[in-house]
């Protein structure tokens, strides 16, 4: 228990110093929000005028310490562009890049248990060759490939912005497809590295001795030995995917985070941008902590380990 | 045993990929069912803003936003001022004062933002309180209004609690007085960003909603449902004008961001219409402004010459030889840049009103502007020795192809140009700080009269902003004033002479007016596009 406090503790002090430094780094750009609000043709006294309402005049340790006390709050102010509220906007995008994440990962999960099935047949030779092309297409390159796939071989291409009818989600599968990719060939190498292991080829051995049948031999005893390796790769993978998503949300116009953000950082929209980065940091360190939680539920030796 | 659970096992994943394959049917029946005769879909590259008129900045949001709001006035695609909000508008004192009557049957569409009455009528206090919005803080066109409205100013810089010289003058009159007279004022009003709103906008249950999902105007279409990835509008059946009630019943706006999806959809008949940027052009074309046959075949094609400019701005306290100024002047070759980045779909030109604006005629043969000679005998007038002059460019509108085609066709005639690219933001900053000898921009016009364009751009009294180049002559100023109060004709031909007066000092190189092709499905007739980029839908045919 000390120990997971501990933990979120660490990943708690990770994000305050997140958000700090973020404001400061988009604070230091020379930019004028008043004036990216009012665009070139207004006139100085209107531009002084909101730069004085938006608190702009003050020192930038006066600014910061108010953002802070907003953020605290889960206000991240206004948009510079149109003056929506960054919260509402980034929760409105956030379900989107999150099933598409989602989806990702369970594809790439999916794909992983059928590479096991496959050597457990003693059918995994054509793996190699499916992992290498999965894992050498760049995303950008494989997105528009399939997008393209899916403009004439695939009916659901319509998304009205959020994931909350079947037709929707079956709209986000060619994205999810795209972005599982990469993590597919990753967890599929992994897994069949590990299976070849002694130690587990042993494991085999025996069972099949004591006349286990070989689908409860891979799928309780192989995959409950692999499940902290999968563990540990998945944790690595996912702030990869989540970072992903951005590059195929804008192949595939889809309104998530990552579309929010590369608009934000053309319009130097500053408050969507650090709203942005914050939530990506809480989700990214949300993601953590949940690993450090589930390592010592799957692995009696690490539940030892701290127990001491 | 084993074989019956196996059985059982076939059993239940048959029912499973029956129910998804029914499921699938339905679903994908439901998406279809979108697409009726009588729906246009319409492809559009870029995220929507807030559906806002005080906040927009985005063009392209405009396609939107002109179908669900109405300002006092309209313009045809001739470039005329039409009534709309305002069924008919006086001058009084030379054009000081000015007096719009509302139209009556004029109403705001159907909206829970209207409590228990579904909609009401417009009314001149709804009027005065747009016009006084726009003027407000925060508000992004307030530029439009605020050097000709007395008072505008200072009620967005905070300094007065409202506008002094708007008045409501009676239920279905509003008064407007200006600073100075202008008798082109109505030519101010025609934009899509002077939108009459509803008060009940500001009200805390519809403030944070404003824009996004809900949006209510007066126009041809009202707001059904609004994502960043679809805008979906339907015809508003009770529009003011009988005549003009939307024969296209619904309107789909479908983000696709990316070229190649956007004519892949197109092809496969999942759009009816698409603006094509510029990037997508040579797909379409075999040479400049000729349509490959294969396609004229498939889809019908439409030329909108929006107001807009493309140009290369001096900071006349930097570049200060106005000899070297116009050896630029004349030694840039506007049709080539055309031709060359645009695949012929601009209008070369030499002044800052664009071509077909209120009846302009401009004050330059663009034959004769283009001459390498009289370039080189300015430049040998000048006292340029030789040093790498400054071009910022940025990030947007092919601004950098320009500058790398003008760096070219300077070096010709022995002007060294070396490009400095910034985001667009970035480059507006270095103007207004007025660090950048060179600068390119592109401009959307709001005005739809060349003596606005000119009185907004050149007087001295507009530097630094929006009077970029910081450019003063008292001549200019004084001729600019006198503008004010000329009309017809007169003024037309006076503006040309002021345009002509101003470009001898050379405060920039307009370069052209970008025409944007339209390719839409043959289904669709009488499609009419103005000035403003206004598609106005509710005039066009959608065959069934």
């Amino acid at each position: 228990m000390a120990w997971l406090a501990s933990r979120l503790a660490f990943h708690a002090c990770l994000i305050v110093a997140v958000v700090l430094s973020c404001f400061v780094l988009f604070h230091i750009v020379p930019t004028d929000p008043a004036r990216s609000i009012l665009g070139p043709q207004a006139t100085e006294a209107q531009v002084e005028g909101l730069r004085e309402e938006l608190g702009l005049n003050a020192p930038l340790a006066t600014q910061a310490a108010r953002y802070m006390a907003s953020v605290a709050r889960l206000d991240f102010g206004r948009s510079y562009i149109d003056r929506r509220l960054v919260s509402d906007e980034v929760l409105k995008r956030l379900p989107t890049t999150l099933v598409l994440a989602a989806m990702a990962t369970s594809i790439a999960v999916g794909y992983a248990f059928f590479a096991l099935w496959l050597i457990g047949r003693g059918k995994a030779r054509v793996l190699p060759v499916l992992d290498f092309a999965w894992g050498t297409l760049p995303t950008l390159f494989s997105a528009v490939l399939i997008a393209l796939l899916a403009v004439h071989f695939y009916p659901f291409r319509s998304y009205t912005g959020q994931p909350d009818s079947l037709g929707n989600w079956l709209t986000l599968l060619p994205p999810a497809i795209a972005l599982a990719l990469y993590p597919m060939a990753i967890l599929s190498r992994t897994i069949q590295r590990e299976a070849g292991t002694r130690e587990i080829a042993g494991l085999v051995r025996a069972a099949r001795a004591r006349g286990i049948p070989q689908r409860s031999i891979q799928f309780r005893h192989v995959l409950r030995n692999l499940m902290v390796t999968v563990l540990a790769v998945l944790s690595n993978l996912l702030p990869q995917l989540f970072t992903a998503t951005f590059i195929v949300e804008i192949v595939f116009s889809l309104p998530g985070l990552g579309a929010l953000m590369l608009k934000s950082i053309l319009q130097r929209d500053l408050p969507m941008l650090e709203g942005i980065v914050v939530v990506n940091t809480l989700a990214i360190g949300g993601l953590y902590a949940l690993f450090d939680m589930v390592y010592p539920l799957v692995d009696p030796r690490v539940r030892g380990r701290y127990a001491r | 045993m084993a074989e019956s659970r196996s059985a059982l096992w076939k059993v239940v994943v048959g029912a499973i990929v029956l129910v998804l394959l029914v499921t699938l049917y339905q679903s994908f029946k439901s998406q279809k069912g979108d697409e009726s005769a009588v729906t246009l879909r319409i492809a559009i590259e870029t995220e929507p803003e807030r559906l806002d008129p005080l906040t927009v900045k985005n063009p392209k949001t405009f396609l939107m936003l002109m179908q669900i709001y109405e300002g006092l006035l309209g313009l045809d695609e001739s470039g005329r001022i039409v009534p709309a909000i305002a069924e008919r508008w006086e001058s009084a004192d030379n054009g000081l004062t000015w007096r719009f009557a509302i139209r009556k049957n004029a109403r705001f569409h159907e909206s829970p933002i209207f409590g228990g009455a579904k909609s009401r009528p417009i009314t001149a206090e709804d009027v005065a309180w747009s016009l006084s919005a726009v003027c407000g803080p925060g508000s992004y066109p307030a530029f439009v209004l605020s050097d000709a409205i007395q008072g505008c100013a200072d009620f967005g810089s905070g300094k007065a609690k409202d506008v002094s010289g708007i008045k409501v003058v009676d239920g279905s009159t509003v008064e407007v007085t200006l600073i100075k007279p202008e008798a082109f004022f109505p030519y101010r009003l025609t934009t899509g960003w002077i939108a009459v709103l509803p008060r009940e906008m500001t009200a805390p249950e519809n403030k944070e909603k404003w824009g996004l999902s809900i949006a209510v105007g007066s126009g041809p279409y009202r707001l059904v449902s609004s994502s960043d990835s679809e805008v979906v509008m339907a015809a508003n059946d009770a529009y003011w004008d009988s005549t003009r009630v939307p024969q296209i019943k619904k309107l789909v706006y479908r983000v696709i961001k990316n070229d190649q999806l956007r004519i892949a959809e197109m092809d496969k008949g999942a759009i009816d219409l698409m603006p094509l940027s510029v990037p997508m052009l040579p797909v379409f074309l075999d040479g400049p402004r000729k349509i490959k046959p294969v396609l004229t075949d498939k889809y019908a094609f439409k030329e909108a010459p929006i107001y807009n400019t493309n140009l290369l701005g001096f900071n006349l306290n930097v570049v200060k030889d106005v000899h070297l100024r116009r050896a630029m002047f004349f030694g840039v070759d506007r049709k080539a840049i055309v031709e060359k980045l645009l695949y012929g779909y601009g209008d070369a030109m030499a002044g800052a009103a664009p071509p077909g604006m209120n009846g302009f005629q401009p004050s330059f043969k663009m034959d004769a502007i283009f001459d390498v000679e009289r370039a080189k005998q300015e430049l040998a007038k000048s006292t340029y020795a030789g040093e790498e002059i400054e071009l910022f460019v940025h990030d947007l509108g092919g601004s950098e192809q320009i500058g790398q085609i003008f760096q070219d066709q300077m070096k010709s005639i022995g002007v060294k140009v070396k490009l400095n690219k910034l985001d667009m933001n970035g480059v507006i900053g270095r103007i207004i700080k007025g660090d950048a000898p060179m600068f390119s921009m592109f401009l959307d016009y709001v005005f739809s009269s060349p003596e606005l364009v000119l009185l907004n751009l050149f007087p001295s009294s507009k530097r630094p902003v929006p009077n970029f180049w910081q450019y003063s002559n008292p001549e200019a100023d004084a001729r600019l004033e006198r503008l004010r109060t000329m009309t017809g004709e007169a003024a037309v031909r006076e503006s040309a002479q002021v345009e002509a007066l101003i470009m001898k000092d050379v405060p920039a190189l307009f370069l052209f007016r970008q025409i944007t092709l339209v390719a839409h499905s043959k289904r669709l007739t009488k499609l009419s596009i103005n000035g403003h980029g206004h598609y106005q839908f509710e005039r066009a045919v959608l065959a069934q």
